[in-house]
């Protein structure tokens, strides 16, 4: 079931439920039978009612027929006894003539014994039959009349008796009287008689009466009984099923009591109730447990006052009083203090309860947790601040437009300082509002492309500003909303006036640098086709000197002398030096110009075979030391011509020493590797040690060691073209050591 | 350097002296009876294409053909090229003899079909010797098919 801000399952009101709502709402709810007019209660109610109703009436009737019948049979016993008191009265007055007759006949005197018992009976009877009647009725005036009768006979008898004791009567008295009496007995016959037969008929009657009030009687009874135990077992049924909904409608009902509550117990926010004092009435457990309270604690004994802070003490005291006027709260924000003193941020909405005046009797408040939303606000927060911390220390200017107006939302400092102009001037207007027509136009044409085609645009702008005109280079991009739709146009510019001053100075520096290299390398093929032509025509002239020469000591020998022959020597030595030192020289400048490939190179491998092509020539004496050689990346050709001239130059200098060794070694340092060729020669000065590396510069002479002095300008050419080092050390007689690097990456 | 013995060697050599140096190695050996010395690249193809001034030489091709590179009006490679692309003289050996050691030089001449590149020694000992050797080799070691 849904709960509603104000904390309580619909349908319920506060201290008001009317069971048969309640139950028909329950009834409605639950799987009970639909409702028919069988169960209806008013049908029950009829229903008994009618039964009682028709009980009474049966009782009633019955009890009616009852005393009619009881009215019929006391009738008929009254007539039995009247008719059996006229008999007796005619047998008392038929025993008295008799009795009379008896002694009139035999004047004994024992028959007027019975004679007077029966007169006596007789008036008795007659008395009691007469009060039988009613006494105002005819059948009273017809028994007096009867009475009377008898009273004239027994008068007449008593004539009789009277006579015959004395003796006096005349028989024509008697006669007469017998007459009489037999006349008045006929009388007292004929009345008591036509009385019996009035009685009997009447008794008929009655009879008659009393059996048809006894069959109606029977009749209603059985009849009604009957209906009225359908109507009370139809009834009594109705009822069952009535308790036993009722019992279903109370069961389902303490259930959805016992879910209610626990919806308000168990509910996932808080839930309480204030009084108009601010005191809770009412709590449930999540409430509680948050705050770490039980409920005995809390209920009816703090204020909602006891559990706030100052701070939202305060504010809850002015919104109580709102509340109380306007009927409810919503979201309101407090901080609560735990029972351990711990804060708890919380939203409280609440709506009020009114009792049966209209005044204010309760609160039904909600309470829900806000510490996430809280901490996330913070982070947003924080966020947004490190946000805008960053947007205004970025060095470039940003700003940002919104997509509908183009107007600026979004201007950083970096901007007003490039722009001089300050965020208020920029942030709600449009280009045209700050910057000359044309210029605007242009921003405006950039930024519509940008919203429409969804990419980013770089553009560049010269505009002036304060410090002068700067060349500006702009990205723009859209950012769009969810939909998907721009909604905003993001816009980074960067100063880039003195980037190209730079470029344009790159770029003239480079076209002169190109300029140069174009020279260069016209210098170059010059060079190349010089020593083209030195290779090729300074070779003709002397291969011609030294040829003719020969000749001529070959074919005139005999015509020259010793000094003739010994110039002719000198002649051929110097064209062979000179022959030499062009192969040299040749060499040494090719060196400058040949491609240089880069290959792991064998170092090891590279020397060892230079030395086998040295010594090959028989230079057996002398011993090399190979130590470990690190591989080094390098041009292999170029490399060889490094070993062979520093070996070709140790094994030269140490030539005269009886045990020649040369140490050939090398270590990696540094992001370079250190080749040493040493050995045990003559050494040289280390004072001249700077002119050992230059072209044609020799710390010997031709006579001592043979040499033009262009291998070690050989060599630092090439290890120099490689980004390495040359050096070399010596002490004088005592051999040198030469050293040069080459780099490794 | 009779036209109408058949020729053995062809030397084609603008510097006298240097010409002078060659023949002088090669009489050495007995070579340079059958000796021709022609001073430009025209010379010599007019001489091997029977052309020009050389129209009656006898028959038989030069056994090889010993040809500097830098000459005036026909050069080295020129005549390495024309002799080389024409089936009728490219049997003929051709042997540079010369004195650039230059790489662009040796490359070209071995692109076109040179048989032997030699470079000139400035020594003249060495020189004589590589020009003896290379005579010996190429006029009597080496075999040619029979001429037409």
């Amino acid at each position: 079931m849904q709960t509603d801000v104000r904390g309580q399952p619909p349908g319920l009101r506060a201290h008001r439920r009317p069971r048969t709502r309640h139950c028909r709402a329950v009834a409605r709810e639950g799987s009970s039978p639909p409702m028919n007019l069988v169960t209806h209660p008013f049908a029950i109610r009829a229903g008994v009612a009618g039964a009682l109703l028709l009980l009474a009436a049966i009782a009633a009737t019955s009890l009616v027929r009852m005393n009619r019948f009881a009215d019929a049979a006391q009738w008929v016993d009254h007539t039995h006894e009247v008719i059996e008191g006229l008999d007796a009265v005619l047998l008392g007055i038929t025993e008295a003539e008799t009795a009379q007759r008896g002694f009139l006949l035999t004047s004994d005197e024992t028959y007027l014994i019975p004679y007077s018992a029966s007169r006596a009976s007789l008036t008795a009877e007659v008395d009691r039959v007469l009060h039988l009647a009613d006494p105002d009725s005819e059948k009273a005036a017809r028994i007096g009349r009867v009475k009377g009768m008898i009273e004239r006979r027994l008068a007449l008898l008593d004539q009789g008796i009277a006579a015959l004791r004395e003796s006096r009567e005349e028989s024509t008295d008697a006669a007469r009287r017998i007459t009489e009496g037999s006349t008045a007995m006929g009388e007292i016959r004929a009345a008591v008689g036509e009385m019996k037969r009035d009685e009997l008929a009447l008794l008929t009657q009655r009879s008659a009466t009393l059996e048809r009030d006894r069959s109606t009687a029977r009749l209603i009874l059985v009849v009604g009984n009957a209906i009225a135990l359908v109507l009370l077992a139809g009834s009594f049924g109705i009822v069952l099923r009535e308790v036993r909904q009722r019992q279903e409608a109370e069961l389902r009902a303490r259930r959805y009591a016992l879910q209610v509550e626990d919806l308000y117990n168990a509910a996932p926010c808080g839930y309480h109730s204030i009084d108009g004092t601010g005191l809770i009435v009412r709590i449930n457990d999540t409430e509680l447990s948050w705050l770490g309270y039980s409920r005995e604690e809390v209920v009816n004994r703090l204020r909602l006052t006891d559990l706030l802070t100052p701070e939202s003490r305060q504010r809850f005291e002015q919104a109580f009083d709102e509340f109380k006027g306007q009927g409810f709260a919503r979201d309101l924000e407090y901080e609560l203090v735990r029972k351990d003193g711990s804060l708890l941020p919380v939203a409280v909405s609440a709506t009020l309860v009114r009792d049966a005046n209209g005044n204010y009797l309760m609160s039904r408040s909600s309470v829900f947790d806000i510490t996430k939303r809280k901490r996330a606000e913070q982070e947003l927060h924080r966020a947004n601040v490190f946000l805008d911390s960053v947007l205004e220390h970025i060095p470039n200017m940003m700003f940002v437009k919104s997509a509908e107006d183009l107007a600026y939302v979004r201007f950083n400092h970096a901007g007003e300082l490039l722009l001089g102009l300050s965020r208020d001037a920029v942030l709600g207007k449009r280009d045209n509002e700050l910057f000359d027509e044309d210029l605007a136009a242009r921003f405006a044409a950039q930024d519509r492309e940008v919203l429409a085609s969804g990419r980013m645009l770089v553009v560049e702008d010269t505009l002036a500003t304060p410090g002068g005109e700067r060349i500006l280079h702009t990205r723009k991009l859209s950012i769009q909303d969810q939909a998907g739709q721009p909604g905003y146009l993001l816009g980074i510019s960067e100063d880039i006036t003195e980037h190209r001053l730079s470029e344009r100075k790159i770029s003239e520096l480079n076209q002169a640098l190109e300029l140069r290299a174009r020279q260069l390398e016209a210098t170059n093929k010059e060079l190349e086709s010089f020593s083209y032509s030195v290779s090729h025509d300074l070779r003709s002239p002397l291969r011609a000197i030294d040829g003719f020469s020969r000749i001529l000591e070959e074919d005139h020998a005999p015509r020259l002398d010793q000094e003739g022959l010994r110039l002719l020597a000198v002649i051929r030595t110097n064209t062979r030096r000179m022959a030499q030192l062009i192969d040299d020289l040749l060499a040494f400048s090719r060196l400058g110009r040949q491609a240089m490939a880069l290959l792991d190179v064998n170092m090891a491998a590279l020397a060892r075979e230079s030395w086998e092509q040295l010594t090959g020539e028989g230079s057996g004496r002398a011993q090399l030391e190979l130590g470990e050689l690190p591989d080094a990346p390098g041009d292999p050709v170029l490399l060889r011509q490094v070993w062979a001239n520093l070996l070709s130059n140790a094994l030269k200098y140490s030539g005269k020493r009886e045990q020649p060794q040369v140490g050939v070694s090398g270590r990696r340092e540094d992001g370079e590797v250190v080749y040493c060729v040493s050995d045990n020669g003559v050494g040289f000065d280390m004072r001249y040690s700077d002119k050992l590396f230059g072209v044609f510069q020799r710390l010997h002479t031709t006579e001592e060691f043979p040499g033009t002095g262009v291998g070690l300008a050989i060599v630092k050419r090439v290890v120099a073209r490689h980004g390495g080092r040359v050096w070399a050390e010596s002490t004088l007689d005592h051999g040198a050591r030469f050293y040069f690097t080459l780099p490794v990456r | 350097m009779n036209e109408l013995e058949p020729v053995e060697i062809l030397l084609v050599e603008d510097s006298a002296t240097d010409a002078e140096m060659t023949i002088r190695a090669l009489k050495r050996e007995g070579l340079a009876n059958r000796l021709t010395w022609v001073r430009d690249g025209a010379e010599a193809l007019d001489f091997v294409f029977r052309e020009g001034s050389h129209v009656d030489r006898a028959n038989g091709e030069p056994k090889p053909l010993l040809l500097d590179l830098k000459m005036p009006k026909v050069d080295g490679i020129e005549v390495l090229r024309r002799m080389k692309a024409d089936s009728r003289t490219a049997h003929i050996p051709v042997v540079m003899l010369t004195s650039s050691a230059e790489e662009r030089d040796m490359l070209r001449s071995y692109e076109l079909g040179v048989n032997s590149y030699l470079v000139k020694p400035v020594e003249f000992d060495q020189f004589v010797e590589q020009v003896s050797k290379a005579g010996c080799y190429w006029v009597i070691m080496n075999k040619l098919p029979s001429s037409r």
